[in-house]
């Protein structure tokens, strides 16, 4: 199991209020906590960069960590959109073949990769700290909707899933604004930023 | 005792079962099929339990073979053994008692009991 301070911190937590529950069953549920929060939010995000040569569409990318979950922008050398589709991972889809030899910044959403079930999966360290309390909501609520067992509790697990889905949802809203506050949801378009009249 | 093994285990359900002294009143073999019996049980009330095994433990002599369950449920394995054991017992008395662990067992299984 990792040795990060947050990841220890955070089982500790679980254990205190799931009594009886067992770390594989933590550590199971915590698995499906940062894929679901990752999923839905796109929080984790990398960008890629992919050498295209004329002619050819398809090109296989692959995050440094992690599993992609979607692509989010493809851009050209130039900053303009390249249109393209990701429907089976992990073959990038350009709509139309370049025309000459170019470097696409192609930006991902990542999730966490499977992993043996005593290691914790790759994780960016700065989520722990963003969403430390987040995660700790969502276990809590998976562990506590489970039926039959110690720590089997609907009513709180009603409460913490749904602290959980607005955690889920805030972090969503805040990636978008790429983290800052009160940020403008717009920006100018492209072409008048100047290179185009 | 740390109840680590199969060894363990039975040694532990004889002081409760007050059966330590040869010769047992509840033979080995019954007491380990006890435990393989408890194994069947935990399955079925709590799966978490066997988290990536890809085969449920089966033992076969009170001997030094690790019994791999978290130790929070280990007592409880304890008492299936004792119940299941003494549910061959006709007397009133030993009844009672055999329902008592038994009922233990589950209740420490799926509730803070």
């Amino acid at each position: 199991m990792s040795t990060n301070p947050y990841v220890t911190r955070i089982l500790d937590n679980l254990r205190v209020r799931l009594p009886g529950a067992l770390d594989t069953a933590l550590k199971l549920e915590l698995f499906n906590v940062l894929n679901e929060f990752l999923k839905k939010s796109n929080a984790w995000q990398e960008d890629i960069l992919v050498d295209v040569k004329p002619g050819v569409t398809d090109y296989p990318i692959e995050p440094a960590d992690g599993v992609i979950n979607r692509v989010m922008q493809v851009v050209n050398s130039a900053g303009i959109n390249v249109r393209a589709t990701f429907a089976v991972p992990p073959d990038l889809i350009l709509e139309v073949a370049p025309v000459q030899n170019d470097t696409l910044t192609v930006t991902v959403s990542l999730t966490v990769a499977d992993t043996d079930r005593d290691e914790f999966p790759v994780f960016p360290d700065w989520m722990f700290s963003n969403y430390y309390d987040d995660f700790i909501d969502g276990a809590l609520g998976r562990m506590m909707s489970q039926p039959a067992k110690p720590y089997s509790n609907e009513r709180l697990s009603i409460y913490h899933l749904r602290r959980f889905h607005n955690a889920v949802a805030r972090a969503k809203a805040e990636i978008q604004h790429g983290n800052l506050y009160s940020a403008q949801s717009w920006r100018y378009p492209a072409f008048a930023s100047g290179r185009q009249r | 005792m740390a109840l680590d093994t199969v060894a363990d285990y039975v040694s532990y359900a004889r002081v409760l079962l007050q059966d330590q002294v040869v010769p047992y009143r509840y033979p080995d073999n019954d007491l380990v099929q006890a435990l393989n019996i408890a194994v069947f049980e935990s399955r079925r009330l709590r799966p978490d339990l066997y988290i990536g095994g890809a085969a449920l433990p089966s033992f076969s002599a009170p001997d030094t073979t690790a019994v791999a369950i978290d130790p929070q449920y280990r007592m409880a394995f304890v008492y299936f053994m004792c119940g299941h054991a003494q549910l061959r017992d006709e007397e009133n008395t030993q009844d009672a008692r055999a329902s008592e662990f038994l009922n233990k067992f589950s209740a420490q299984m799926v509730s803070i009991a």
